[in-house]
């Protein structure tokens, strides 16, 4: 197994605010991980520092060696929490995007799940449902063959149906050499799919472990930890 | 990365701008048959006026949409929730700003190409003929009093309004990128902040004209005003050449402030 992503007393403020308050943290290969805390607990900027799209005030992280960059974004997949495709796109023409630009994507796996879900790949993103949309994001996303999937919150706001298909898709298409970072406080839904969990509290990590650990040493599953930990 | 960036950027001009210019044409082309029916009739004169109006007000638009949809999709592409996308890319900030700015500029330069050959197709016949004998006239006229160095200014003035095209697009992707720091109202903040910044700009050339009037002799521009005007061929390069290095200047500061801002304080949607 070897190191994909690793922080060094990470911290992320805005303003007065401190959104990471020195992280540590190492992730290996061949796990799916549960990043899992409440809201506003850190965990989408800890996602943004991992891709890039924040820069660290303190600390350092590095993905498979590399500080975020160039590099870095190619070996990660990243599905954000929000919708990034532009809705005059056609679903064609955001998978010619993404084999345009990543190496490691595969159109025809792409292609194979649009066809699975009946999802027209000439029909333009703005005219799809919003589950419709996010299962193109996530099929582009899987379609990569990443070393590190990082998907922000990939679950949430879609009916259960849906959400067991994006699940399946997950456990499906990753590389079993890469890892996964799930981002999500649906943990019943996902906990099943996980190797590991990371819980996020206020800028801290409270705990990193394993599921089996959890269930061995615990006597509980995550979700249930989860509640104890985050507690109000 | 650059060659792939720009395909996606002229495939969206190819959709938003191009069509505008098609239509610009169509109006001109639709002026210019108008003519061929001209008569006295108060009918014909409505068509005719109107056509004309119409040509006009399409070449502004033209020009003002092109810059507008630049900026919208700089916008657009990297600060909204297609950042997300757009920022995780296998590409540099610096690519990512160079292929829009190559784009904005192209766009800017075929729509000003397009206004050109509206005009020309609107009046083609008689009139562009004599407008052409004008120009001629005008521009054998400047040969003929400046020699070789007319075609010199001519270059250095396009040379200027290029790198000026260029060096405003960077001033608003400045605008933009300080804009999308704000929590809310990001384009609004961006308009804020390119007013602030005209209205600065404003004030200090207004201090510096009182102070250089005021230390005229000390700064012994009277004898810099009587060496202009002794030798005007060379001053006139001077001018141009000092507009254009000034040009390059502001562009590189605007273009290392909307790098530097959008590599360590983006704020995406």
């Amino acid at each position: 197994m070897s190191e994909l992503l690793r922080c060094e007393d990470l911290c992320k403020c805005y303003g007065h605010l401190v959104a990471l308050d020195h992280i540590n943290l190492t992730v290996e290969s061949g796990k799916i991980i549960g990043l899992l805390g409440p809201n506003g607990s850190g965990k989408t900027t800890l996602i943004k520092l991992l891709n890039g799209l924040l820069t660290p005030s303190a600390g350092h992280i590095t993905v498979c060696g590399d500080e975020p960059g160039v590099q870095t974004k190619k070996a990660v997949a990243y599905l954000p929490d929000t919708v990034f495709l532009g809705g005059n796109m056609t679903v064609r023409q955001t998978v010619n995007l993404f084999d345009d630009f990543f190496d490691d994507f595969r159109p025809s796996l792409a292609y194979e799940m649009l066809n699975r879900l009946n999802i027209d790949p000439n029909a333009r993103l703005k005219t799809l449902s919003k589950g419709n949309k996010e299962k193109v994001s996530l099929i582009l996303t899987m379609s990569r063959n990443a070393r590190l999937y990082v998907l922000d919150e990939p679950i949430a706001g879609v009916d259960p149906a849906t959400r067991d298909y994006i699940i399946s898709t997950i456990l499906n298409n990753y590389n079993p050499e890469a890892s996964v970072i799930i981002s999500t406080h649906l943990i019943a839904d996902i906990e099943q799919a996980l190797d590991e969990v990371i819980f996020i509290k206020n800028g801290h990590i409270v705990m990193q472990k394993s599921v089996d650990e959890i269930r061995t040493e615990n006597n509980k599953s995550v979700d249930e930890l989860f509640r104890e930990v985050f507690k109000w | 990365m650059v060659k792939k960036l720009l395909k996606y950027e002229f495939i969206s001009f190819a959709k938003t701008i191009l069509p505008m210019e098609i239509i610009l044409l169509g109006i001109a082309v639709l002026t210019r048959f108008i003519q061929f029916f001209e008569d006295d009739s108060v009918t014909y004169r409505i068509f005719s006026i109107s056509s004309v109006v119409a040509l006009v007000i399409s070449c502004i638009v033209c020009l003002v949409m092109t810059v507008f949809v630049n900026l919208i999709r700089f916008y657009r592409n990297l600060y909204t929730g297609e950042g997300y996308l757009t920022l995780t890319l296998p590409v540099t900030h610096h690519q990512h700003i160079l292929s829009k700015l190559i784009a904005a500029v192209c766009s800017t330069i075929f729509s000003v190409i397009s206004i050109l050959l509206a005009i020309a197709i609107s009046t083609a016949g008689e009139v562009f003929h004599e407008l052409l004998k004008a120009f001629g006239y005008l521009f054998g006229l400047f040969t003929q009093k400046l020699g070789a160095d007319a075609w010199l200014y001519v270059l250095e003035f396009l040379i200027l309004a290029l790198l000026m095209t260029t060096s405003e697009y960077l001033l608003c992707y400045g605008c933009i990128t300080v804009g999308q720091m704000a929590k809310k109202n990001r384009v609004l903040a961006a308009f804020g902040v390119f007013f602030g910044y005209y209205m600065f700009g404003q004030v200090l050339s207004t201090v510096l004209l009182v102070i250089t009037g005021n230390f005229y002799k000390e700064l012994h521009l009277d004898e810099l005003l009587r060496w202009f005007s002794e030798n005007p061929r060379p001053a006139a390069h001077i001018i141009l050449i000092s507009l254009s290095a000034f040009a390059i200047l502001m562009g590189c500061i605007y273009y290392l402030i909307t790098h530097k801002l959008m590599k360590q304080k983006l704020n995406l949607e």
